[in-house]
């Protein structure tokens, strides 16, 4: 509050020109430009040295991402449907994260290139092998795995088009209400086709690496974490920017509050889905299901499921569960940067049992991801300079404004 | 710490404010004034005249975890006392401390024992069930529920004073400033 404010404060005048992406995020891209360059390099001298490790890690960095970008897709919708302010002032980092979609339709055709690498189903001696195999080939075979992977790319493109350009529209001055309601009905739509395309997702790329086993829950436990990556993400994003004028009195003590609020739901949510799977597969105690979990406690991998346990679930947790970690900006942003190294443990622990024997850590495993992930930040951080950082348009930004005049500078 | 100026009987002394932004900033200086005997009045939540006051610090959030962790345990415990000791069952050929069957009760309990606490700890420690209190000995106080932000500072804070403090909550702008009869 402002000293002598006593009656109502005035909204803080923002133009457009004010929140442009500051300068400093040219920097931060500059920087994500040189290690994806440094990092690229490495990945490829790993690619000509060893495409068993490549490839596995490849797909690792390639989820990693594609939480972030399916995350804040799915986010943005959400928040089109709640509405609320923290819904409003997180709109263009969101949409910069879902406009990166095409550039991950890119990224995936190494995915595809390397499929023998990866899936067994891919491979015809394999399969020629495995009764398995062969019963599954109606569903895992490459024409229609191929095709499915253009339905999906193109459903969560277009969705995304179709938001961002409402959204300019009402940049624009067009619209009002009428536009306002178009973007709800888009997202309640859109929600929907995304969970289904991404569960489908999820089994055509992580779960089909272990053809016999199947989770009907696994598509959702992929979405509860690209949920938390993409928070974790945000949280980092908003602490570097609550730094800079004038967005120091956007986000907010109560922002991060909010934003510490979605880290401890998807915590939670991600640890739920994960247990009722074990745990309906323990009770089940069939051989076909159980031999995910053997393969996570046996050659060395239990110490990795100890560290996803405790690092992914329990840690973040008892520290969320503080009201005051979660309203301060720089301490909330060390434990999204921690919980970022975490995805990236429950990745490996998703991706490397089934294709690797005993548990070990190759250089690749790191430096792939980086590569990916810097890639992806550079995108992300280009299509976020492109427009103003917030929507000074929405119905809601008035009040925003308000309480911003008064607010104390972060 | 002069006590002297206040009459007995007296609960405390009452602003009036137009609306949330004023009582806020009421409070804020209130606080920063050295008062810590202070309550703030509204027709809905105000989350930042609640930081003013200093309302957040309170043990509840201690007395939410120690019930989570009370009802934790004790359904932990239950099924382990009936399942390996009291009445032993080979079920499925699994061990008897089969600990992943016993988390979702445990999960249950901790969430019934977390919220018992909330609701019991919550009425104990506003004093309720409260059948009297003097802040409704103000005519005007009726408003609260609609469109009246007060602010009381009591006179068992020590740094109240009847002169002093009238003179401080009229520096504040205030609608009016009226005494709390006890």
């Amino acid at each position: 509050m402002s000293a002598m404010s006593h009656v109502h404060t005035p909204p803080l005048k923002l133009t457009v020109a004010d929140v442009m992406a500051p300068a400093a995020v040219q920097g931060w891209q500059r920087r994500a430009g040189i290690l994806a360059v440094v990092a690229a390099l490495a990945s490829l001298l790993g690619f000509f040295l060893n495409q068993q490790e490549f490839f596995p890690s490849y797909l690792l960095g390639f989820m990693l991402c594609l939480g972030a970008a399916f995350g804040s897709l799915g986010m943005l919708m959400v928040s089109h449907l709640s509405g609320g302010r923290w819904a409003v002032v997180l709109r263009r980092p969101f949409e910069a994260a879902a406009q990166t979609m095409p550039v991950l339709a890119v990224l995936f055709i190494p995915i595809w290139l390397g499929r023998t690498v990866l899936y067994a189903w891919s491979r015809p001696a394999d399969v020629a092998r495995d009764s398995g195999l062969q019963h599954l080939r109606g569903y895992l075979n490459l024409p229609w795995v191929t095709t499915r992977a253009g339905i999906y790319f193109f459903v969560w493109i277009v969705i995304t088009r179709i938001l961002v350009r409402y959204s300019n529209q009402q940049d624009a001055g067009q619209g009002g209400t009428p536009l306002k309601h178009r973007l709800e009905n888009v997202s309640g739509v859109g929600l929907l086709l995304g969970c289904i395309t991404i569960s489908f997702a999820a089994i055509d790329w992580v779960m089909s690496l272990l053809p016999a086993w199947s989770s009907s829950i696994f598509g959702l436990i992929v979405l509860a974490g690209e949920g938390l990556t993409t928070i974790a993400l945000m949280v980092i994003l908003c602490s570097k920017l609550a730094q800079i004028a004038p967005f120091n009195r956007i986000y907010t003590r109560q922002r991060f509050h909010e934003l510490g609020k979605w880290m401890l739901m998807f915590v939670l949510l991600f640890a739920y889905f994960s247990f009722s799977q074990l745990l309906i597969i323990w009770s089940g105690n069939i051989p076909d299901e159980i031999k995910f979990y053997l393969l996570r406690i046996n050659a060395g991998w239990l110490a990795v499921t100890l560290l996803f346990v405790i690092g992914h679930f329990a840690l973040p947790f008892a520290l969320l569960l503080s009201s005051s970690l979660k309203k301060k900006a720089g301490k909330l942003a060390l434990l999204a940067a921690f919980i970022l190294c975490m995805r990236w443990v429950e990745l490996y622990w998703l991706v490397f049992p089934n294709v690797a024997g005993h548990a070990h850590l190759n250089w690749q495993n790191v430096t792939v991801p980086l590569a990916l992930g810097s890639v992806w930040v550079v995108a992300f951080l280009h299509f976020l300079r492109q427009r103003p950082l917030l929507p000074l348009l929405d119905p809601q930004m008035d009040e925003i404004l308000r309480e911003a005049s008064g607010a104390k500078a972060h | 710490m002069s006590h002297g100026d206040t009459p007995t009987g007296l609960y405390g002394l009452m602003a009036e404010f137009t609306g949330p932004q004023s009582l806020v900033h009421a409070a804020e200086h209130a606080y920063q004034a050295g008062y810590r005997k202070l309550d703030a009045y509204s027709p809905f939540p105000i989350e930042e005249a609640m930081e003013a006051i200093g309302a957040h610090h309170t043990r509840m959030p201690l007395i939410v975890l120690l019930g989570a962790i009370t009802g934790g345990l004790s359904g932990y415990l239950l099924q382990y006392w009936i399942n390996v000791i009291d009445y032993p069952l080979n079920i499925g050929g699994r061990p008897l401390l089969s600990w992943p069957a016993f988390i979702i009760v445990t999960f249950e309990l901790t969430i019934l024992g977390g919220a018992i606490a909330a609701v019991v700890g919550m009425l104990l420690a506003n004093g309720l069930p409260l059948p009297y209190h003097p802040v409704f000995n103000v005519p005007r106080f009726s408003q609260v529920t609609q469109d009246g932000f007060f602010l009381c500072i009591e006179a068992a804070d020590p740094n109240f004073d009847r002169k002093a403090t009238e003179a401080f909550l009229h520096s504040l702008h205030p609608t009016a400033v009226s005494e709390v009869p006890n």
